[in-house]
């Protein structure tokens, strides 16, 4: 069985633990092993990486060196963390200086970066390490052509040479597993723009706006639901569907993959937390 | 000259795909044209100008004994010359061919009238059989070409068509004005995108040019008179500082008078202080290690420049073009100075550094930290001297801000002009000028470098703003066509000329001034003398025979004769009679 | 002391004379980088989502007022830390700058002067003193969930490790 040290992130475990509980057990159905990583911190995507750059290169140097000592490549399942890791990898194994600096603090703890672990997206987890036949060998239960839109995120794809996960501009990964579960892929206006999730810490009503502008793009296409695969992602493009601006219309339910995937793969709805998504994916999962 | 046989007549109705068919019925022009007398074969085709509708001609006129053809297809000014030599190919003379006008003249402007379209088809089409019984052949004229082209004007330019037409095996008499070759490339210090200055890049070609043995160089001259026809000019060079003139015969003529960088007076307090100084002047500062004030000698600190000054005003008469060298040579101006001095600044309306190696002047410059800001349009920047320091004030577009700036040295990127003698020039060889004061080309796009005055070609900056390396890149264009013209050794000149009758002029010699081309002088071999016609210069416009009161003149292949019956072709049309039967 | 202009609020100004200085210091931080190579084709503001919702924000204008040297105003505006790191521009921006990165360069300039917007440090500070962000979020209410789900409840997050960082990096005036 192929191992992984999983990495939750701030958010998912408090926020969305259906979405932790489904990568485990779709995972696990498709033949890799999770570890946990313990003792670990937040990645400082996007906080501490505003306000002080080798402070965000220990952060996540940190969270790589663990990988490291616990001999395995590191999945993040969230956007960001996987963004954050991903550039502060690329950016020690090319500055010589930084990582000196960083290895300093690093080894007060007996921890060293060498970049040997690789950090990894779920989707690169589907995509490379699965593989699409596995995952099409595993379906039991297919879906009957359900009508459903991906989002992917931002900093799950871009910037592309670096996180190296899908085409930035035109991403197929979900909408491939999406069909290979029996369900139908659509494509909107402006598939791969931002869900607007970064914006809620400064301004929630633009924040609102970018989202439920995504929201009306997917529904204009007339589908019955919306897969995502970072919970922030996930979080926002649900609570925007209950702002007050959208009180009248009807809400689509979103579904991160590995929720979305499990009930294909045969697994039980409890052990993917399906009653507890705030909007209801059951008319997804009957049809 | 007139053909006694029968008119035997082939009219071919091209389709032009669904071009003309679209529009018109071809099919039915075509069978009634075949009903007309003297029509021998009447058919439509496809496309006239293939292959395959060349040969249709060829194979009908050998098997039907046809000796004249009328095509109804597109415009003359595209195939007249492929049907005229389809036609010739196959035994008839080219001036018994006539084409009619279906495309630019009835389907590309009608085109939701089926019936209304036909009609006129069917007209122009009548009209031309009715023209093409009277045609009469002529013989196809040459002239000879002298082997050796007048280059006036020695710049960069100048000097790379000269080489090139020596060096074919020619003879060339390269004409300058000034006492010295090379032109503006000479005077600059700095030329981009080499960074070498002007002298040093001409410095191989003036020695190859000034030892060449088939060149003449005439400096301290102007070309003070100039007739005659292609191949065959007659040019009178003075020399301005002995006053002696030289009678040449020239074959062809390559005009590379250049341009002037514009002195912006009035623009920017240009002309207020030794500070404020033009990119051309900037580029004939000799080369040093730093940057120096022309007023006082100190270092300069701070240096501004300004694009389109002078270019790109609309509803000013020859300031409406863009110079289009300005924009590769400031970036690179700015570029370089931009470590020898504190804070460098290009104020612009649009970058357009659009040749090879000149966005890399461009990202170059703003890696050097070069600012650039863009002004708008219609609120240029404001330049005040009155405190003594030059205070540049303007509203930045990308930033919406408002900005000024105190500098030690304005640099302006004033326009490409017409160089003052420039009228005296185009007067001088009869070429016309665009709006941009420059010399017009033949056609912008397919004969960019030859002019409505046969044999006399235009390069460089005389034809249009540019930088040196277009500017050569003309010179070797129009070397081409001349070697062309020369190594052909004759050229055929047109048969559609005017002719005056001996016997009716009147000698009033007004013909002699209605001439737009200065084809006709009075012969004095008679007494008194008559009117006679240059047919090398003559265009066949017309004018003249309009004129002459005396009825003298006529015009071959456009005979008063051929008019009429086209006239009465359209007018008395009767199915069956010829065309002018009735009242 | 946090002086952060807010949104929508004019920035009223006399005429401002350029200088190469501050985009010249943005080259030298990290993320920087690429400030000079920006011509300002507007492919970003285009691409941009937040410039399409809040007219006030132009990632170009910030990027020439950086060129322009507009110290001041940039770094006390709220604009740079309104960019979503979304990199839309980024994947489309001809001469491959990284908006997301120079922003974060002001961002950092700006924080070690004192400005950075009341929420950001917050959460800044939250996560230097818990280790992450949501340690006030984790309810008894979701520790039920997580244990009917069958995951950890313990998360095991270590706090040592973000104090040290913020006693070496982030205390004492953002030295690094």
């Amino acid at each position: 069985m192929k191992e992984f040290a999983l990495f939750r992130g701030c958010t998912t475990p408090v926020r969305l633990p259906s979405y932790e509980a489904s990568v485990i057990a779709v995972l696990r159905k498709l033949g890799i092993n999770l570890v946990e990583m313990e003792d670990t911190n937040c990645c400082g995507s996007q906080y501490i990486e505003s306000i002080n750059h080798t402070a965000f290169a220990a952060m996540s140097g940190r969270l790589l060196a663990i990988g490291e000592k616990m001999g395995m490549d590191i999945l993040a399942i969230c956007g960001a963390c996987s963004g954050a890791m991903k550039t502060v990898k690329h950016e020690l194994d090319h500055d010589k200086k930084l990582r000196k600096e960083v290895n300093e603090i690093l080894a007060e703890e007996g921890l060293e970066y060498t970049g040997k672990s690789e950090v990894k997206h779920l989707l690169q987890i589907f995509s490379e390490d699965i593989g699409y036949t596995a995952i099409r060998e595993a379906i039991v239960r297919p879906y009957n052509g359900i009508r459903l839109s991906a989002h992917y995120g931002c900093h799950v794809t871009r910037p592309e040479e670096i996180v190296q996960v899908d085409d930035a501009e035109n991403p197929t990964i979900i909408d491939k597993i999406i069909e290979i579960a029996g369900g139908t892929a659509v494509d909107y206006v402006g598939k791969t723009r931002c869900c607007g999730g970064p914006m809620l810490g400064m301004n929630v009503g633009l924040a609102g706006r970018i989202g439920r502008d995504k929201i009306e793009n997917i529904r204009a296409e007339n589908v019955q639901g919306i897969i995502t695969a970072c919970e922030f992602c996930n979080l926002q493009l649900t609570q925007v569907q209950f702002d007050d601006e959208a009180s009248n219309l009807s809400k689509i339910p979103v579904m991160t993959l590995p929720q979305f995937l499990g009930p294909a793969l045969g697994i039980d709805f409890d052990s993917l937390g399906i009653e507890m998504n705030k909007i209801s994916p059951q008319p997804i999962i009957q049809g | 000259m007139s053909d006694t046989q029968e008119p035997r007549i082939g009219v071919f109705v091209c389709h032009c795909g669904h071009n003309i068919a679209g529009y018109v019925d071809v099919e039915k022009v075509a069978k009634q044209a075949g009903e007309l007398p003297n029509v021998v074969f009447s058919a439509d085709e496809m496309f006239m100008c293939s292959d395959a509708g060349q040969q249709l001609i060829k194979d009908k006129i050998k098997e039907l004994n046809l000796n004249r053809v009328v095509v109804a297809s597109c415009s003359p000014r595209m195939h007249e010359p492929t049907f005229r030599r389809a036609v010739e190919e196959a035994g008839v003379n080219r001036y018994q061919f006539d084409q009619v006008n279906l495309r630019e003249h009835v389907s590309w402007c009608h085109q939701n009238e089926w019936d209304k379209a036909t009609e006129k088809a069917w007209d122009l089409v009548r009209m031309s059989v009715a023209r093409a019984r009277k045609l009469e052949s002529f013989p196809v004229k040459t002239v000879r070409v002298t082997p050796r082209t007048l280059v006036v004007g020695g710049g960069i330019a100048g000097l790379r068509a000269a080489m090139d037409i020596a060096e074919r095996g020619f003879e060339v008499v390269l004409v300058e004005k000034d006492s010295e070759l090379g032109g503006h490339v000479r005077k600059h210090t700095h030329i981009f995108p080499t960074d070498r200055s002007g002298a040093d890049i001409l410095k191989p070609l003036l020695k190859d040019v000034k030892n060449h043995e088939r060149i003449t160089v005439m400096l301290n001259s102007k070309v003070t008179e100039f007739d005659g026809y292609i191949g065959n000019f007659i040019v009178t060079v003075k020399n301005e500082k002995t006053g002696i003139g030289e009678k040449l015969d020239i074959g062809t003529v390559i005009v590379t008078t250049g341009f002037e960088p514009f002195k912006p007076t009035g623009y920017y307090s240009y002309g207020e202080t030794p500070d404020i100084i033009t990119l051309a002047e900037l580029q004939e500062i000799p080369r040093t290690e730093g940057l120096f004030r022309p007023s006082d000698g100190k270092p300069v600190k701070r240096l501004v420049f300004i694009g389109c000054v002078g270019s790109r005003e609309p509803g000013k008469l020859g300031h409406e073009h863009c110079s289009r060298y300005c924009c590769s040579a400031t970036a690179k101006a700015a570029g370089d100075l931009a470590t020898r001095v504190d804070e460098v600044m290009i104020l612009y309306q649009d970058v357009r550094t659009y040749g090879k190696g000149h966005e890399e002047l461009h990202r170059l410059a703003r890696k050097n930290h070069v600012i650039y800001s863009k002004f708008p349009r219609d609120s240029k920047p404001k330049v005040d001297t009155t405190s003594g320091k030059i205070q540049v004030s303007w509203h930045d577009v990308l930033a919406d801000v408002d900005l000024e700036i105190d500098t030690d040295l304005l640099v302006l990127s004033s326009a490409m002009v017409p160089p003052e003698d420039m009228a005296e020039t185009a007067k001088m060889f009869s070429l016309t000028r665009s709006p941009d004061g420059f010399f017009n080309p033949e056609h912008i796009k397919l004969a960019p470098l030859t002019t409505h005055t046969a044999g006399v070609m235009i390069a460089g900056t005389a034809q249009a703003a540019k930088n040196a390396s277009e500017a050569v890149i003309d010179a070797s264009g129009a070397a081409a066509k001349a070697v062309s013209l020369m190594a052909a050794g004759e050229v055929e000149i047109e048969s559609t000329v005017s002719h005056v009758i001996p016997d009716l002029c009147s000698s009033c010699h007004t013909c002699v001034t209605a001439c737009p081309y200065g084809a006709i002088s009075m012969d004095s071999e008679h007494d008194p003398p008559i009117a006679f016609v240059q047919e090398a210069k003559c265009k066949g416009c017309g004018t003249c025979a309009a004129a002459c009161p005396s009825g003298a003149i006529v015009m071959y292949h456009s005979t008063d004769e051929q008019i009429m019956t086209m006239v009465e072709a359209f007018l008395c049309y009767s199915p069956v009679a010829d065309g002018g039967e009735s009242a | 002391m946090n002086e952060v202009i807010e949104l929508n609020q004019r920035n009223n100004q006399s005429q401002y004379t350029p200088s190469s200085a501050f985009s010249k210091e943005i080259e030298k931080t990290p993320g920087g980088e690429d400030i000079q190579h920006c011509i300002q084709c507007g492919m970003c503001t285009a691409s941009c989502m937040v410039a399409n919702m809040e007219e006030q924000y132009r990632p170009r204008k910030l990027i020439q007022k950086i060129l322009l040297g507009m110290r001041e105003e940039v770094l006390r505006s709220e604009l740079p830390w309104l960019c979503m790191t979304c990199r839309h521009c980024e994947e489309r921006c001809q001469e491959d700058v990284s908006l997301a990165e120079i922003f974060h360069a002001v961002r950092i300039l700006a924080a070690r002067e004192g400005h950075i917007p009341s929420n950001v440090q917050n959460v800044i500070d939250t996560v230097l003193e818990d280790g992450w962000m949501l340690k006030d979020g984790y309810s008894d209410m979701i520790e039920d969930d997580r244990d009917d789900l069958g995951l950890t409840t313990d998360l095991g997050w270590n706090n040592e490790f973000t104090k040290k960082i913020k006693k070496r990096y982030i205390d004492g005036g953002n030295k690094k």
